[in-house]
């Protein structure tokens, strides 16, 4: 399921980053596991190819911002008593567990993930531009924000707009709102 | 699909497209004309008939252009015709939509929170639609009327803003499209199924009138002001 991805992990504490590395790499087979202490140490090219992020609770809060703009290719994991007192509802992996039920947590999880990558055929590029207009943000300076072309941005925005059926901002925000792309008030 | 013609039975033409009912209805057209023309429906009432049928197929066929430049006279029936046509939006479309949309958050909200985006996405657009009828009514039909009747006019005022007008009114129908579409193919998780069809066809009847409005408009008013503007330059 893994085979060809890019994978970052992130986590504070080593050996809790390097284990689940190494327990990925030997249970899935990605193209590439990299392990960071913090999201500022990931360079743009990781970045931009990275398929999945496994990020650890604290980490999660603490870039907040940074990982919202990617939900849609995030992975949290930590304790459960983290995950319970969370209103909001991520996909979420278990680590205080054997082998087995991680393995297991693991599966589903990246069947969810994938599958709402791709559940309305849209590509992460077309999520993260889809997830700026919503924010409100001008083709310019999405254009800036993702370092694109201002071409390349009209181009993606027409091809979500064949894609989802939406044609104004307002429908891309709120269904960019309904998949937990952004959050709204109220 | 044949074009509506005057010589035609009224209630020939309604059988065969029964979405004009609105429409006979906004020109106060009450039910039981039996087998009467709408040439003869229109004297009886005291309507213009080539007004009327333009109005009509412009509803029912899409890529249809009239051949008719309104006179002052049709003009000031135009306008009647879309004060109407607002007021029914105003008083019993829009209540419609809120109704069953209510009823829905009533039964499902606590179910599914989703719900309460939608319900935030129509009012943005029920907003929008109410400052635009209001619009209409306090600034763009007066100047209409003052020109149909030769006043010396606000017209350019009213010229120039067609377009900004124009792409507000295409927005709003685009945003309730987007909210139907949002209803039907994106909203997941638990909501009573028969409110959210009811939701979907009061916007949907919502967003056509919307729509045939920008067409009554967009093929008639806007051209005819803008000869009568160009008419009335000319004579100063």
């Amino acid at each position: 399921m893994l085979k060809n991805k890019h994978i970052i992990v992130l986590s504070t504490h080593p050996l809790e980053g390097r284990g689940l590395q190494s327990f990925l790499c030997d249970e899935y087979h990605p193209e590439k596991v990299v392990v960071h202490a913090t999201p500022q140490t990931i360079n743009d090219t990781e970045n931009s190819r990275c398929d999945l992020f496994f990020v650890s609770a604290d980490l999660f809060v603490l870039f907040y911002d940074y990982f919202l703009l990617r939900k849609n290719k995030v992975i949290i994991f930590g304790t459960t008593l983290w995950n319970d007192s969370q209103s909001v509802m991520l996909p979420f992996l278990n680590i205080t567990t054997n082998e087995d039920s991680l393995k297991a947590q693991i599966d589903e999880l990246l069947s969810n993930t994938f599958h709402h990558e791709n559940s309305d055929g849209l590509t992460s590029r077309e999520l993260e531009v889809l997830t700026l207009v919503a924010q409100g943000l001008l083709n310019k300076e999405i254009a800036d924000s993702l370092n694109i072309s201002l071409h390349t941005v009209i181009s993606h925005r027409k091809n979500i707009a064949a894609k989802l059926g939406i044609k104004t901002v307002a429908g891309f925000t709120m269904y960019a709102a309904m998949n937990g792309l952004i959050t709204v008030n109220g | 699909m044949a074009l509506i013609t005057t010589d035609m039975k009224l209630s020939e033409v309604i059988l065969q497209h029964y979405v004009l009912m609105p429409v006979i209805r906004r020109f106060g057209i009450h039910l039981g004309f039996g087998e009467k023309t709408i040439l003869k429906i229109c004297q009886e009432n005291n309507l213009d008939a080539d007004l009327m049928v333009s109005i009509l197929n412009l509803y029912v066929h899409p890529t249809y252009t009239p051949d008719l430049t309104l006179s002052a006279n049709q003009l000031v029936a135009t306008v009647s015709y879309l004060k109407q046509t607002n007021a029914l939006i105003h008083e019993s479309q829009l209540p419609n939509v809120e109704r069953h949309l209510q009823a829905l958050m009533h039964y499902s909200f606590a179910k599914n929170k989703a719900l309460g985006l939608i319900d935030n996405f129509f009012t943005e657009i029920k907003t929008e639609l109410q400052q635009r009828i209001e619009q209409d009514n306090d600034e763009r039909f007066p100047s209409v009327l003052a020109l149909a009747s030769s006043v010396v006019s606000p017209v350019i005022h009213a010229t120039n803003q067609e377009p900004s007008l124009r792409e507000q009114q295409e927005s709003l129908d685009e945003k309730i499209f987007d909210l139907r579409s949002l209803l039907m193919k994106y909203l997941t998780g638990e909501a009573d199924e028969n409110l959210c069809y009811a939701v979907f066809f009061a916007l949907y009847t919502l967003e056509n009138d919307i729509r045939q409005y920008n067409n009554v408009c967009q093929a008639l008013l806007t051209p005819a002001v803008k000869a009568m503007t160009k008419q009335h330059n000319a004579q100063k």
